[in-house]
């Protein structure tokens, strides 16, 4: 129970003040694992790794890695929600006050000031993303094949990634039968 | 629209948001902006205010979507929605991944799929881009220099970047 306690707090105090998502967390939780001895150091590149192979937001992929090696499912779950809580609470303020405040002149010159800031965030993010995912220059190619799909229209984005995973994973499959 | 229809696609982004917070926004960009649900302006001014305020992107992103479209519990549930996935997953996969994560084949997998999801992520900046173009041709000194400025203290200033959303706000309330 105080484990379940000490897990809920840790990753509730994360999502309260923690800015920029995966970046900038994953230094944040590998020192708050490390110490409560919820992981070895030595393990948390795996960790990362299956935080990034599994869908949705990294940061929380790893409360949830963290909650289910401490504690098992009811662990995942309790370490999830703490991190997810105060995020969810803010937003859901600012999303009911703004609705009124959109319609003022002043906010909207301010968000499109922000905007800008995010765009030149985004676009640093996209440049590191990019030396990772082009590691070959005949990788180069299959990025702007999905880019102009989306971009034309012609499949949607999500099915893009359906379809990358299952040829993928297929291919690999079929690879490693046929070099035993 | 209805509460299931939200529920299923926020199943489906959250299952399909693999690389993190700008296929998110590339995915839930096509679930909404594209059918027309929203404006590409409020879609942007989501991003700026998830962007702003702590916790990962996408988590905010979603929340926000779900207030926006059915109040106080439309954010819960599409948070949710977007967990169930990557939490299951994460159940299943931890048992496999243990046994096998030396395994060259999937760390095949996952510089495969890791040049696809690129594409995506590309289309977020380049509609963004597009976006901030329309700005930079009609105030072109302010938008610039906010993008110098901003690109100049980001090295200095990159796990606090709710300062250099702060230096956006004041240039935008001043300039624009």
């Amino acid at each position: 129970m105080k484990t379940l306690r000490t897990l809920f707090l840790e990753f509730f105090k994360l999502g309260l003040i923690t800015f920029g998502g995966g970046i900038a967390m994953l230094p944040i939780i590998k020192n708050i694992a490390v110490r409560h001895q919820w992981i070895k150091e030595s393990e948390w590149e795996e960790v990362v790794t299956l935080s990034q192979l599994a869908p949705g937001a990294i940061a929380v992929n790893c409360a949830n890695f963290i909650g289910y090696r401490v504690k098992g499912r009811i662990g995942s779950v309790i370490a999830m929600l703490g991190m997810v809580i105060p995020p969810m609470v803010i937003i859901t303020i600012l999303a009911i006050g703004f609705e009124s405040l959109l319609e003022h002149p002043q906010v909207v010159a301010a968000l499109r000031g922000m905007l800008i800031v995010v765009f030149v965030l985004f676009f640093q993010a996209v440049i590191s993303l990019g030396k990772l995912a082009w590691q070959k220059w005949w990788m180069v190619p299959f990025s702007l094949i999905s880019f102009g799909l989306v971009y034309f229209q012609i499949l949607s984005p999500g099915y893009i990634l359906f379809i990358s995973l299952l040829v993928i994973v297929g291919y690999v499959w079929l690879s490693r039968r046929t070099s035993r | 629209m209805n509460l299931l229809w939200l529920i299923l696609q926020f199943l489906w982004v959250g299952s399909l948001t693999f690389g993190g917070g700008l296929v998110a926004v590339s995915l839930l960009f096509d679930v909404f902006v594209t059918p027309g649900l929203l404006t590409e302006e409020f879609y942007y001014q989501m991003i700026t205010i998830a962007e702003s305020t702590p916790g990962p992107i996408a988590i905010n992103l979603a929340t926000y979507l779900g207030v926006d479209q059915f109040g106080l519990l439309g954010g819960v549930i599409t948070t949710i929605s977007f967990l169930i996935p990557s939490m299951m997953l994460i159940w299943l996969l931890y048992p496999i991944y243990r046994r096998h994560h030396h395994s060259p084949y999937i760390q095949a997998v996952m510089s495969g799929l890791r040049v696809m999801i690129f594409g995506v992520i590309l289309i977020a900046i380049v509609r963004m881009g597009l976006t901030v173009i329309d700005e930079v041709i009609d105030l072109p000194i302010a938008s610039l220099s906010l993008m110098i400025v901003t690109g100049l203290l980001l090295p200095t200033l990159k796990n606090r970047p709710y300062i250099l959303l702060m230096i956006g706000a004041v240039f935008g309330v001043l300039f624009f």
